[in-house]
């Protein structure tokens, strides 16, 4: 049984716009996915529905086999973490250390796990020296750091990141990174809205194209990458190492910089 | 006049405000006879104006039901002589009826006008026309940004209540339960709207906000003989309606 099933999901406003159109993928524990599109695809509202923030019109979402639809939010909060866009929506605490214990205090964790875990979410995110500090004294950059500790220290089988690269610098963007793998590595899942293609590319096995409300690719990163149909349907522009791989006819699908480096070498020596 | 726009919308928005100036002082001045009539005028310019199911739907569920729990509680706590129901320790007198029937006549004026206004009054076009009038752009930018800060503030909140939700608070339960949500919900708020207030104050700087010269406008807006007709008729109502109550007043005294 996979962690998440998604099956089937459609999701219409009261207004009867539809923003999901009979959505259906899974997730296993560990698996690190990227859910790209241009606006308007329905990938916030299809993530929104892993948490049960939104409930599918038709069609049904399963945690670890049960349906969100049984669940509040703050009940799945103990299963899917959520970092929204903007830290600010969800900050209001005097420090760092405050903020990230609001969550657990609230899962009525006990103090000496509680304090563990904050020690180790603030290692995670590179907030430890900034835990007495006030959140509202940090780069927004940094902020999100702190949203993404709160959500790590909550210890949810899932992970859900919306645009976590939007205003990072090379620091922050390699610290993601580094989150990515060691939180894949406990066995979380870990699902990403993101427009940043090369930082999909560098990072993600698995991507899920949206286009129209409608999945219209599933499938490992390079393999979809290098489809170019469908990364042209969906309004989105290749990474850099892909349109390098396919203008000098490498028919390999690779992400892989090195790789593409020794064809360039390999075939400057042939020639 | 704008002629894309269907009755009181078409009007300059300073005759429209003169208008909703005048509904409002009129029916607090008469008993709620009057008033109910003046409402009653309210939903047919809404329709007229083709807002009609809109203005009485947000009526309906704001004003008309302030006016009931109003009724009800002075209905039932003002004391009195005559008694005309009682149960436990709840009685309902004359005068607390009285009371009540003024007090909301007064809410229902007063209050219907204001969202007559919100629904036919361009803010935008009304705040020109007073800075054409010399208003101070300084106090018409603060009332525009005040008109439009509730709706984005609520757009906000759900943001926040769905950040916070996804932290594992809840907010939609029992009262005890969403008081405890109150602070987390309207905490990132208030810092919110900080935050923004400065930013705002800064990209209005860079656009020459304060800039000491003549400004240039974007829109004209046509101010017809009709428009300034009806501004005298509505003066002259309302001079009619005060000098009238002060008639009524000396001759009932």
């Amino acid at each position: 049984m996979a962690l998440v099933e998604v099956k089937n999901i459609s999701f219409s406003y009261p207004n009867g716009y539809q923003a999901v159109d009979d959505v259906s993928f899974s997730i296993e524990a560990g698996e690190n996915i990227a859910i790209v599109g241009q606006n308007g695809a329905g990938k916030t509202t299809t993530v929104k529905m892993l948490n049960g923030l939104t409930k599918p019109s038709s069609g049904d979402v399963l945690i670890n086999g049960e349906s969100t639809k049984k669940y509040t939010t703050a009940q799945m909060a103990r299963k899917v973490g959520y970092v929204f866009q903007n830290p600010d929506d969800q900050i209001f605490n005097s420090t760092v250390y405050k903020e990230i214990e609001y969550g657990l205090k609230k899962m009525k964790v006990d103090m000496e796990e509680c304090d563990r875990r904050i020690k180790d979410a603030a290692e995670l995110t590179g907030m430890t020296q900034y835990l007495e500090t006030n959140p509202y004294d940090l780069p927004l950059s940094m902020r999100k750091f702190v949203t993404i500790a709160s959500v790590i220290a909550s210890n949810c089988d899932v992970m859900i990141f919306d645009e976590p690269t939007a205003g990072q610098d090379l620091d922050g963007l390699n610290l993601l990174s580094e989150l990515n793998r060691t939180l894949t590595g406990r066995g979380k899942a870990i699902v990403t809205i993101t427009h940043d293609m090369e930082f999909v590319a560098d990072n993600y096995e698995r991507i899920i194209v949206m286009c129209q409300k409608k999945v219209i690719a599933d499938g490992r990163t390079e393999d979809v990458f290098f489809q170019k149909d469908i990364m042209e349907k969906a309004m989105l522009k290749q990474p850099a190492v892909v349109r390098i791989a396919t203008g000098i006819g490498m028919t390999e699908n690779t992400l892989d910089v090195k790789k593409i480096a020794a064809y360039i070498k390999s075939h400057q020596i042939a020639n | 006049m704008d002629k894309k726009q269907k009755g009181l919308k078409a009007w300059n928005p300073l005759t429209s405000l003169y208008l909703i100036i005048v509904l409002a002082i009129v029916s607090v001045l008469f008993d709620y006879r009057i008033t109910l009539l003046i409402v009653a005028a309210m939903i047919i310019l809404a329709a007229v104006s083709g807002v009609g199911m809109a203005f009485t739907k947000l009526w309906l569920k704001s004003i008309v039901l302030v006016c009931i729990i109003c009724f009800i509680l002075q209905s039932l706590f003002i004391p009195g002589e005559k008694t005309l129901w009682s149960l436990w320790i709840f009685t309902v007198t004359e005068e607390g009826v009285s009371k009540a029937i003024v007090l909301c006549s007064r809410i229902l004026g007063v209050g219907s006008a204001i969202l007559l206004g919100g629904k036919i009054i361009d803010m935008k076009k009304l705040m020109a026309v007073l800075e054409e009038r010399g208003l101070s752009p300084s106090a018409t930018y603060v009332l525009l940004s005040t008109t439009n800060i509730i709706p984005q503030m609520s757009k906000k909140m759900n943001a926040i209540l769905d950040a916070q939700r996804s932290r594992g608070i809840e907010t939609d339960s029992n009262v005890i339960v969403r008081a405890k949500a109150f602070f987390p919900s309207v905490g990132p708020l208030l810092l919110n709207s900080l935050v923004s207030a400065e930013e705002r104050a800064i990209t209005l700087e860079a656009r020459a906000f304060s800039a000491p010269c003549k400004k240039t406008k974007l829109k004209e807006i046509a101010d017809t003989a009709m428009d300034k007709g009806v501004r005298v008729v509505l003066i002259g109502v309302l001079i009619l309606a005060i000098g009238g109550k002060i008639i009524l007043w000396i001759v009932l005294k």
